[in-house]
């Protein structure tokens, strides 16, 4: 094993704080930006893990397959929050406010 | 990079339905107007069809490997590292074929198809219809990828650009408020679900090293029983399932469903519906059952199980009070889903008080057999029962159960098939769904766990009510203003639904080959092959 500068497991922390963040983020808040801000911090939580774990892969090299995940992650998320800013920006349009409890629609 | 000519032709369902997605979509700038629109649904058609006969053609490919003896998943590098720089077997990115795969891509791209046919007439008002068909592609393309996907990577890809698509499907009709804030819902659950899948696969890359499923569950195997690592791995656990979950629609996690698919276009709900959330129960039966082994972990069966039991339950409780014909479905759905995974965790117990492995063995992939034509059983009919919501609502433009008093005597045909369609969910036994049914709790008895089956019997039992009741409400009783209104569905909406229903009866009069081949596919998944 290469001998790290700093700790695994402080990297392994810091993503699942991260990612705890994403979560509370998600759970509490009303405004729907938050809500994909919150989404970003998951999936930077989940990257942050993937990056760590590829770096202390056995062998003396960088595992590039997990490193080419994590950019394709990286992507993908920005497709998909684009996907969500598109629904808010609908949604924004119809309610005129974006406070996820202002769209009752549904509630029957 | 190496891709052969023969390689190609294993590809192909992906190709041609990716590539078709593109074709279509080029094709859908250039075609305007309403006979742009017909010739975009008709190519699509079209596409569907040619990727129906390649899959059937990888289908002979390989069960003739398989009845030979030689692998039960082909093995394809579609892409690697140069030889000498990295471990190809360990870490390359694979696509891997197996009888499983090609099963459930058949059952993917045969209603995709038919949805397509559907929605040429369905859709006639709508406009945007040069983007529709391209995502309905992509959706059956990357559900053919996620179910062919060999390793972690590549499930992730088709699983986000299915999801992505998926969303934009549900809310297509982007001027309403329904479909947007049952969009809103759909995708901030889900995406926060692929988020967990992402964050619980890093745990197991961490323990194991590789993204290569088949790999990390042999380096599993070979940590050390009963060391720190159970932990992580059962936290994993409970990752993969909530994050799996929501996309299957299991119980606490299916508050989504219910919105979104009355919200959606009426294919697309068929679509969702039969077999989108598949792919969510599919991924837990192929992940769990390749990473973690039951004699390891001995709950994991029985905690999926509980969700299972606890889904039909609330599946069946929420569909008896609702006016909304497309909500009820959508209830139905979830308590569907409830047997689906309820015959996949029996195959994931441990059933150590039975003794003998080989019956241990019969009795899981009996039920996953079960369950796994239970997959089809439910994508024949559900997907027809949404179709025919979808006619009634073209027709009468409401999906209120009071409305719709009586339409069955304007529209017969549609009738005649919605009332095959509910008894076979019901379970009444010339049809599909009671061959499905009848496998999962035979398997549940044999597996010994009485008061899970009778909780199962009793379910299906109890939803034989409101489906009797959407057949009293729609055929028997004095039809409403608005009902009286309805016109007969067009052909190309009834000849969908129709040859659906054929198959309903057809394979329920003679389920044996399809039985058959789930059953292949339930030792293929177990690797009992």
């Amino acid at each position: 094993m290469i001998p790290y500068l700093v700790p695994l497991e402080y990297f392994l922390l810091t993503a699942v704080f991260l990612y705890a963040i994403g979560f509370y983020i998600m759970a509490t808040k009303r405004n729907m930006i938050k809500f994909i801000i919150g989404l970003e911090l998951l999936l930077d939580g989940a990257h942050l893990n993937f990056v760590t774990f590829a770096a202390a892969w056995p062998g003396f090299v960088v595992d590039p397959l997990a490193q080419s995940l994590v950019i394709i992650s990286i992507c993908i998320g920005g497709g998909v929050i684009a996907v969500g800013l598109a629904f808010i920006i609908r949604a924004y349009n119809l309610r005129g406010s974006l406070d996820i409890r202002k769209l009752n629609e549904l509630r029957h | 990079m190496s891709v052969g000519l023969l390689e190609w032709i294993y590809l192909l369902p992906l190709v041609l339905t990716l590539g078709g997605a593109l074709i279509v979509g080029l094709l859908g700038k250039v075609l305007k107007g309403r006979r742009g629109d017909i010739a975009v649904g008709i190519v699509t058609a079209v596409f569907m069809l040619l990727a129906l006969f390649s899959v059937v053609n990888l289908f002979y490919i390989v069960m003739a490997v398989d009845s030979l003896g030689v692998a039960q998943w082909l093995p394809l590098d579609i892409w690697y590292w140069p030889p000498g720089a990295f471990d190809v077997a360990t870490g390359a990115a694979l696509i891997k074929i197996d009888i499983l795969a090609v099963y459930l891509s058949v059952v993917f791209i045969f209603l995709g198809l038919f949805v397509a046919i559907y929605s040429i007439k369905y859709m006639e008002h709508d406009d945007g219809m040069g983007l529709f068909y391209p995502l309905l592609l992509t959706l059956v393309g990357s559900m053919v990828g996620v179910v062919i996907a060999g390793d972690f990577l590549t499930l992730f890809i088709f699983w986000e650009s299915m999801s992505v698509s998926s969303y934009a499907l549900v809310a297509f009709r982007k001027e309403k408020t329904e479909p947007v804030e049952a969009g809103l819902k759909y995708f901030l659950l889900s995406a926060f679900g692929s988020t967990l899948i992402l964050f619980s696969m890093s745990y197991l890359y961490g323990l194991t090293g590789t993204l290569n499923l088949a790999q990390i569950g042999i380096n599993l195997a070979l940590l050390p029983a009963g060391g720190n690592w159970m932990n992580i791995a059962t936290i994993t656990m409970m990752g993969l399932i909530i994050g799996f979950g929501i996309k299957a629609a299991i119980a606490p996690l299916c508050t989504w469903l219910p919105d979104a698919h009355p919200a959606a276009p009426s294919g697309i709900s068929a679509m969702l519906s039969g077999v989108v959330i598949m792919t969510g129960a599919y991924a837990i039966l192929r992940l769990f059952t390749l990473f973690f082994s039951p004699t390891v972990f001995p709950l994991y069966g029985y905690i999926i199980s509980w969700f299972a039991l606890f889904t039909m339950i609330y599946g069946n409780l929420m569909a008896l009070t609702q006016k909304d014909i497309k909500r009820l479905l959508a209830y139905s759905t979830i308590t569907n889903v409830g047997y689906i995974i309820f015959g996949f965790a029996v195959g994931m117990m441990p059933l150590a008080h039975i003794g003998n492995v080989l019956v241990i063995n019969q009795i899981r992939y009996l039920s996953i057999t079960g369950s796994l034509f239970h997959i089809t059983a439910h994508m024949l009919s559900k997907g027809m029962l949404f179709l025919c919501a979808g006619v009634f609502l073209h027709e009468v433009g409401t999906r209120d159960l009071d409305k719709l008093r009586g339409i069955g005597r304007k529209m017969p045909i549609t009738m005649v098939c919605f009332a095959i369609g509910a008894l076979s969910l019901a379970g009444v036994p010339p049809l599909i769904g009671f061959f499905s049914k009848f496998f999962i709790i035979w398997g549940s008895v044999l597996a010994g766990w009485y008061l899970a089956t009778a909780i199962l019997v009793l379910s299906s039992a109890f939803s034989v009510v409101y489906y009797l009741r959407m057949i009293q409400i729609l055929i028997f009783s004095n039809p409403s203003p608005e009902a009286l209104k309805a016109k007969r569905a067009s052909p190309v909406m009834l000849f969908s639904i129709v040859v659906l229903t054929i198959f309903i009866v057809g394979i329920g009069l003679f389920p044996e080959f399809f039985l058959r081949v789930a059953e292949l596919a339930a030792k293929a998944v177990l690797g009992l092959l």
